[in-house]
């Protein structure tokens, strides 16, 4: 054994690798050391520290693999924080003595930056005429992109110049056939004159707990004038003249579904529309209308020919 | 789930891989390994050798099997030339490398177009139906619309003047001697079919590119019974399949109604042809063996010389689940040999009806770079298999010297290559349901939507942005046939058509007619996404959300759609649907980018109620897509029908560089060009014509 006055002196340099490297704030991310060491020296056993920016025991992990030159750790993985932000932690080997050689304390530092959760908003169920200054339901949902639970997240609606004119907050409950869509109700009163103007909805920026950015997104809000005439719509099978309930009737803005009698109605505003009545299996009828009194449309469908496989 | 990778092309490469040149297996001597069956007719030969210097190249080859006529691809070539060779005393051996015989006959609508004469017309002409008196519906065409002569016939298929929709000559390019023996031998192909158990009804016009001035084609069916019994023309339910729910080992898609062209009762489609035809060839004492693709073509010198057989390469197919190997669903007749290579020699012919080149993007990227996309795949993909349609039999015919003909003829009809409504499925052209053993290697019957249901959804590239009117996306023009007009491109209908007419191709009729929306070309084009060297352009996808699955009534269910084969996804937002596409689905090769500004866009259109980029709104409503969940379905392009390939004559003879037949050697349906008509009567007749001269050939 050589005595400590024959003591050689080593050097150690370490590094990690981190993955991603930006992280979402609280998600996992993987840490993989390796440390070389001059000369050459098998350091399996040993342990790599990782600590935070306070210097606080943030994780370790065991040297467990050496090539002839490289000693490789298994993979770490550590909660990111919860703030959003740049961060350096650092990774120590502590000093070693092996087979006769000291090698002195060695660090590196961890660079990341943990960023905000991201939101994405979802709105439907816009009325796709809204007559002036009556007030209208839209429905709002907006989800995080790792799935947190975004109960009492609020959010804002914006009108075409910007202003808030409406604020939500999300309910616990998630929409039917989704995976984590939290979705509320919001009532909104239309603009005074017509036209088609471009809303917003946003999610709010959120601070506590794990942060979120804000995100928006865009909706039409259809005005119209109050509609003046009755316009009825009669939906047949052309060869079998079969009334066509659930047929939808197009005059837009306007929509409407046919009843179990094959008819619809709508109230329109005067002017010069394309009357579409579609249905499942037939061919779309079209025809110019111009509505300036109550009126009566009739629709016999073709059904739309299956392909020929050959 | 993970990306698969691309398996098809992985297993056309290992095939390519064990190709080993004729040279090669006399210097080295072949494999041994015999059969474990000896076929009728067919010879089972010893694996002793002989030495090289005292033989013909022949006789140097250690042969596994040999018959006078060897057939390769059970498919409508070549089950009725193996059929016609046997009736005239040949023995045959039908080498197929799927599972089950039937090919592409199998998934088709058995409508079959010969005409001149034929004996269907003239059935109809008289006003009688069929001995078995299934055949009650009423005759659908004047006694004029169904009378003709092969000349006339003839006339027709060769017709320079006709123009289609797209503005394409689908006659002019025939071959005329090719030609001129299909319209001499549609009778006898008819009447011989009728011979051999295929029941057909009333004609009822003709369909693509069979000719434009009568009526020829009818339909295949069979009659539900109590039992599938052929020679009695029964299906059972359950052999004949469920429409729009399950399918059978029998028929691949669940059958059809025949009642209009037969009688209420019948069950029509490919299986009611395919079936009979190999039913009829395994009764006759036709041996298959399957599971085996035809790799080479074995000619006495690589130009010169008689053909002398082939040789072939194990081609199981398994079992995703299970991992056992596929069987046919009739046994008898069948050779279960599972070596490596085996070599069959022909005494008499080697018949080519291996099928198209729809399945190997490198093939038909001579015709179109664009569809050298390996995603996109031929009909019949998953009942195929990934060596179904791979243009073996072509390549091996040129490998030995084989002319080609009818190149360009993949232009000429709008069947080539399209976009099927069928989404969610890789194989958008067949609607297969569960019940058929190759079910599971699609996962999907697909999303079948008529086009109107088009106006509920956009379709994205992929980069996800839009790239053409969504109403036109599956629509395609072409195919002039009876009773042609102004639809099919023709400035007469009916029998006011006038054959070989200049006014046919004046450019009056073709600005009056011309209707090609042209959206398959736009959807092949490169993107943003498109990559040197290849620019692929990359998967299609159909966007919806929950609202137009509940408007228009879609069943998005299983097995219409499959939650883990990448043709389907569902996701709460736009974003995440993105990023489940780029995730799991094996030919998306980039992130979607521009899927979540394309639908705000298509939102703010459909507000506007105009669409500035692709003029939606002036055909149906539009709709937006904003209420969750949302929803991606593939909607894939689909190489459909071949044109193009081995030039053979009126016999059915390959011809070679010089303009002479190759001895020994034919070929028929999409193994073949110069044929520009669509589906099933021109593999039948050709068919038909190689195995009456392949079984009169002398042997060797």
């Amino acid at each position: 054994m050589a005595s400590h006055s024959d003591e050689m002196h080593g050097h150690v340099t370490c590094a990690v690798d981190v993955s991603p490297d930006v992280v979402d704030a609280g998600a996992e991310m993987t840490l993989r050391g390796k440390v070389s060491c001059s000369p050459s020296c098998d350091l399996r056993g040993h342990t790599l520290l990782v600590k935070d920016e306070a210097g606080a025991d943030a994780g370790s992990v065991e040297l467990t693999e050496f090539d002839g030159e490289t000693n490789r750790t298994n993979a770490l993985v550590l909660k990111a924080p919860v703030n959003a932000g740049g961060y350096t932690w650092s990774a120590m080997c502590p000093a070693v003595v092996k087979e006769g050689t000291s090698y002195i304390e060695a660090s590196t530092p961890i660079s990341f930056t943990v960023t905000p959760h991201t939101t994405y908003v979802v709105a439907w169920d816009i009325p796709s005429d809204i007559v002036v200054g009556e007030r209208f339901k839209i429905k709002v949902g907006i989800k995080c992109s790792t799935g947190c639970r975004l109960t009492n997240h609020d959010f804002g609606i914006y009108d075409h110049e910007g202003t808030r004119v409406a604020v939500g907050t999300l309910p616990d409950e998630r929409w039917p056939g989704t995976a984590g869509l939290h979705v509320a109700e919001v009532e909104l009163d239309a603009p005074a004159s017509e036209g088609l103007y471009t809303w917003s909805v946003k999610s709010q920026q959120s601070g506590i707990g794990v942060p979120h950015a804000e995100s928006s997104i865009d909706f039409g809000v259809r005005v119209v004038g109050h509609p003046e005439y009755l316009v009825t719509i009669e939906t047949v099978d052309k060869v079998t003249q079969t009334p066509l309930s659930g047929a939808r009737v197009v005059m837009h803005p306007y929509r409407v579904v046919t009843d179990t009698h094959g008819v619809a109605r709508v109230r329109v505003a005067k002017g010069a529309y394309k009357l579409f009545v579609s249905q499942t299996n037939y061919l779309t009828f079209g025809m110019p209308v111009e509505v300036a009194a109550d009126m009566t449309a009739r629709a016999e469908l073709d059904l739309e020919p299956v392909p020929e496989r050959n | 789930m993970a990306k698969k990778p691309d398996s098809d092309q992985k297993e056309r490469k290992l095939q390519g891989e064990k190709a080993v040149s004729r040279r090669d297996f006399v210097k080295t001597g072949a494999v041994a390994g015999v059969g474990a069956a000896a076929g009728v007719g067919a010879t089972v030969l010893s694996t002793s050798g002989t030495a090289l210097s005292q033989v013909s190249p022949a006789d140097a080859i250690q042969w596994n099997y040999e018959a006078d006529v060897v057939v390769i691809g059970a498919g409508c070539t070549g089950l009725p030339a193996a059929i016609r060779a046997r009736d005239l005393g040949a023995s045959v051996i039908v080498v197929d490398q799927n599972f089950d015989p039937g090919g592409k006959m199998l998934h088709s609508g058995a409508q079959v177009s010969f005409g001149g004469g034929d004996p269907l017309q003239l059935r109809d002409i008289a006003g009688e139906g069929d001995k078995e008196g299934f055949v009650t519906a009423p005759r659908q065409h004047t006694v004029e619309e169904l009378t003709e002569d092969a000349d006339f016939l003839f006339r027709d298929h060769t017709d320079w003047s006709v123009m289609d929709a797209a503005a394409q000559a689908p006659y002019r390019y025939n071959e005329r001697d090719l030609h001129r023996a299909y319209a001499d031998n549609c009778y006898a192909t008819r009447e011989f079919l009728m011979a051999n158990h295929v029941r057909m009804g009333r004609i009822s016009g003709t369909h693509g590119n069979g000719g434009v001035s009568r009526a020829r084609r009818a339909v295949c069916f069979l009659m539900e019974g109590a039992t599938t019994d052929i020679k009695k023309g029964t299906v059972a339910r359950q052999d004949a399949g469920i429409p729009n729910a399950s399918s059978s080992h029998f028929a691949p898609r669940p059958m059809g109604d025949g009642a209009k062209v037969a009688s209420p009762g019948a069950r029509t489609n490919g299986a009611a042809l395919a079936r009979p035809l190999e039913f009829s060839a395994r009764e006759k004492g036709v041996q298959f063996i399957l599971n085996r693709h035809m790799d080479e073509i074995v000619r006495e010198q690589q130009f010169s010389g008689r053909v002398l057989g082939i040789r072939a390469s194990y081609s199981p197919r398994l079992d995703p689940q299970t991992g056992a190997r596929l069987e046919s669903l009739w046994q008898n007749g069948n050779i279960d040999d599972r070596s490596e290579t085996i070599f069959i020699r022909a005494r008499k012919a080697v018949i080519i009806g291996a099928g198209g080149h729809g399945a190997n993007p490198q093939f038909r990227s001579m015709f179109y770079p664009a569809w050298r996309e390996p995603a996109f795949v031929s009909s019949g993909w998953a009942l195929l298999g990934p060596r179904g349609q791979d243009a073996s039999g072509i390549i091996a015919g040129m490998r030995v010297g084989a002319n080609l003909a009818g190149m360009q003829q993949n232009l000429s009809y709008a069947n080539t290559f399209h976009i099927p409504g069928i989404l969610a499925t890789r194989d958008s052209y067949t609607d297969m349901f569960p019940g058929h053993p190759t079910f599971s290697l699609r996962g999907s019957t697909g999303i079948n939507l008529p086009n109107d249901s088009f106006q509920h959804l956009i379709v994205v590239n992929q980069v996800g942005k839009r790239f053409f009117n969504e109403l036109l996306i599956t629509d395609r023009k072409g195919g002039a046939a009876f009773p042609a007009g102004p639809a099919r491109g023709q400035p007469k209908s009916g029998l006011d058509h006038v054959q070989l007419d200049w006014r046919n191709a004046s450019v009056e009729n073709i600005r009056a007619t011309y209707a090609d929306p042209n959206s398959i070309h736009a959807a092949l084009a490169m993107n943003e996404g498109s990559r040197a060297p290849d620019f692929f352009s990359g998967p299609i996808w159909a966007i919806f959300d929950r609202a137009a699955v509940e408007r228009d009534r879609w069943n998005i269910d299983p097995p219409f759609t499959s939650p883990t084969n990448g043709f389907f996804f569902k996701a709460d937002t736009i974003e995440e649907l993105a990023a489940k596409i780029h995730a799991d689905h094996e030919f998306q090769r980039v992130p979607l980018t521009h899927l979540a500004v394309t639908v705000a866009k298509w939102n703010s259109y459909v507000d506007k109620g105009t669409d500035p980029e692709f003029a939606r709104g002036s055909d149906a409503p539009m709709y937006k897509i904003d209420k969750p969940p949302f929803y991606a379905a593939t909607l894939y392009p689909v190489w459909h029908d071949s044109y193009g390939g081995l030039r053979i004559n009126g016999r059915a003879q390959v011809i070679d560089m010089q303009g002479e037949p190759i001895p020994g050697l034919y070929a028929g349906g999409e193994s073949s060009g110069g044929g520009n008509q669509h589906g099933l009567g021109r593999a039948l007749v050709h068919g038909y014509i190689a195995g009456t001269n392949a079984a009169k050939e002398g042997t060797t």
